[in-house]
């Protein structure tokens, strides 16, 4: 007894967190195709591990679909990585399927090994590589990966107050040839002491192979004390690689960006958005952009994106939600005009409510119009803490069906549970990594 | 159709009223009112999550003391003994100031303090950044981009991966179900937006297979 004492006392004094978030999903409704109907369930999985050795911790995320009616499936892994932050001093890293989103090259899924390093010094290196993963819906096609690799890193202040700047290098390659070579440079700085507290940021991204600028964004937030409004403008620029006619031999098709679907030049954006505090309750907010590009040689063409609403939240505890918006889309494609409400209420201990009536006029350049409608109402019961169940209805119309009714339902469990190798003096432990816990839905 | 659309504004605009006299719900053993002391935001949960002795061999090399933290120099003279022995407990608990002292990125912080936020808060809701309130879904890549570090603060890549590669057809997280109906007026409107998530194969397997006009 004393031995195995001894042999525990001797144990490193680790809690390890185990946490995930478990969700079913099911629908029943009419299917594109005559007289059929769809039965989809999705399984999601969220599962993590943290607090191992080393502070490391384990992290996952997939997804089985199958359609009840038809007998099809398919399934997705989004995510699979150990990250192990101090088992080397000043040098973390993470190894497996994993989101990168680092600089300017865009955002990827990818089997792939990211390295942090912080020597302790005013600047940090960041060095990743691997293989995108792409999940699109369409038609089973959900794991489209050609021979494809990125790599890329940057070097990054790591002690600068209220900002961080970065500058790096992206490739990304495929059957054997460049798509793309950027020089990335990004930044936000704070100025905290000044009126209205601004903060500027920005991004740039040149491609060195083809010689011209990928991507720049610069824009800036501040806050005028009175009226208590929040301002945001930013200004971009986008000139994605057109990579010509090359075929992807399995999938027969191009490899370029969706801009090059609409244009063949650059494009240049601005937009500016506002949030106006009326009450600590009742806020409006309105959003516009405007988008340039050239269609053909100097055949040019604008966009228009607006947006302009209020959320009010009674009580000013975020139990109840509501939102009124507006929206207006206007472009070579037509133009939309648009009304959104959404509602909901967590003000019960157990119920949970939400709905939602989305209409849009629409019009466009091939004479069609038509008013699309979407309205949804779930009604969910926390049946014991982390367990929720809910049921959906929705109702649509549009022009492919002028009457489109859904019944859903979904049941999630969220846990979180943490294991004690021996007694802790104190319950709670600062553990690294921490676990991040935003974006879960409270139940 | 129509009474789907009606039965359906008639609940959101009963819910929209609801809401506006929450006082009145009926609160009982089946349905019970939240109180509101669960809702305040508070960062209380971080102190008492502090631990002194897996703090203490770091603040030893650093020469930190414990009056680094606490005031027990603290005079309060409020001219009411017992609410000034209350201030004066209170004020031996150091602020947020003192822990940002190491964890938060800055000259002062130490190597091996942890910066995720969540390292000490559970409560999050009282931690939401000011740059998140206005149009923040539209800006967010630029700052996510700029400070990829920040965002591991509190979200896991579950929550990108949830929006920006997640597409199952039962929800309708980013485009409301009628989005599919006016999607071309928007690509041309901002065709860089849609290349955040997808790919031009998205557009073409579907126009393809579909027989859709290109125009549609």
């Amino acid at each position: 007894m004393g031995l195995w004492v001894g042999c525990l006392s001797g144990l490193p004094a680790h809690a390890i967190d185990l946490r995930g978030d478990l969700s079913v999903l099911g629908q029943v409704r009419q299917s594109d195709q005559p007289d059929q109907s769809e039965a989809p369930v999705d399984f999601y999985g969220n599962l993590g591990a943290s607090g191992l050795y080393g502070g490391s911790s384990l992290d996952t995320y997939f997804r089985l679909e199958q359609d009840l009616a038809h007998s099809q499936g398919a399934t997705d892994f989004y995510a699979g990585s150990l990250r192990v932050p101090s088992a080397i001093p000043g040098v973390d890293f993470t190894l497996g399927r994993q989101f990168l989103a680092e600089g300017p090259g865009g955002v990827f899924v990818a089997d792939a090994g990211k390295v942090n390093i912080n020597p302790g010094g005013p600047v940090g290196l960041t060095v990743f590589g691997g293989a995108p993963r792409y999940f699109e819906p369409t038609y089973s096609s959900n794991s489209l990966s050609q021979d494809e690799q990125i790599f890329g890193g940057n070097v990054h202040t790591t002690r600068m107050k209220n900002g961080r700047f970065s500058v790096g290098f992206f490739e990304q390659r495929r059957d054997s040839r460049t798509l793309r070579e950027l020089l990335t440079a990004t930044g936000s700085r704070a100025f905290t002491r000044l009126p209205g507290m601004p903060n500027v940021y920005g991004s740039f991204a040149m491609d060195t192979r083809h010689q011209n600028i990928d991507s720049g964004t610069l824009g800036f937030d501040t806050f005028v004390w009175q009226p208590r409004v929040q301002l945001n403008f930013e200004s971009s620029y986008y000139k994605p690689q057109n990579q010509g006619e090359y075929l992807i031999d399995n999938m027969n098709r191009r490899e370029d960006p969706i801009f090059e679907l609409f244009s063949l030049s650059e494009m240049r954006q601005f937009r500016g958005g506002l949030r106006y505090a009326v009450t600590r309750t009742f806020s409006a907010y309105g959003d516009y952009s405007y988008q340039r590009y050239e269609r053909q040689n100097h055949n040019v063409v604008e966009g228009h994106v607006g947006s302009a609403g209020v959320l009010w939240l009674p009580g000013g505890d975020g139990l109840e939600v509501v939102r009124l918006e507006y929206y207006v889309l206007d472009s070579a494609g037509g133009n939309v005009n648009g009304g959104k409400i959404y509602y909901e209420s967590r003000v019960y201990h157990r119920l949970l409510f939400r709905t939602k009536f989305n209409v849009a006029y629409y019009k466009k350049e091939t004479n069609e119009n038509d008013t699309a409608l979407t309205g949804m109402l779930g009604v969910g019961y926390v049946i014991c803490p982390g367990l929720v169940g809910e049921l959906d209805f929705e109702a649509n119309h549009n022009k492919r069906f002028s009457e489109d009714y859904r019944f859903g339902f979904s049941i999630r469990y969220n846990f979180d549970s943490r294991t004690m190798r021996r007694a802790q003096p104190q319950a709670a432990t600062a553990t690294e990594p921490s676990e991040p816990t935003a974006g879960r839905p409270v139940s | 159709m129509k009474r789907a659309t009606s039965f359906i504004t008639a609940v959101l605009v009963t819910a929209v009223a609801v809401s506006a006299c929450r006082q009145y719900l009926p609160s009982n053993r089946y349905l019970q009112l939240r109180q509101p002391s669960e809702t305040t935001p508070s960062t209380a949960d971080a102190r008492r999550k502090f631990n002194h002795a897996k703090h203490m061999p770091v603040l030893a090399s650093t020469d930190v003391t414990c009056l680094s933290c606490h005031r027990f120099d603290a005079l309060i003279d409020t001219g009411n003994d017992e609410m000034a022995r209350e201030i004066a407990a209170r004020a031996l608990y150091p602020g947020n100031a003192a822990c940002h002292f190491c964890h938060v990125d800055s000259d002062t912080r130490i190597a091996k303090a942890p910066q995720a936020c969540t390292t000490c808060h559970d409560n999050l809701a009282a931690l939401l950044p000011a740059d998140h309130e206005v149009a923040w879904l539209k800006v967010h890549s630029s700052m996510a981009r700029a400070n990829p570090e920040r965002c591991e603060n509190c979200h896991r890549q579950s929550f990108c991966i949830d929006c920006h590669e997640r597409r199952d057809t039962i929800q309708t997280r980013m485009h409301d179900r009628n989005f599919r109906f006016f999607h071309s007026v928007q690509a041309r409107a901002n065709p860089m937006q849609c290349g955040s998530c997808h790919r031009e194969d998205f557009c073409i397997n579907c126009h393809q297979q579909r027989n859709v006009d290109v125009g549609q």
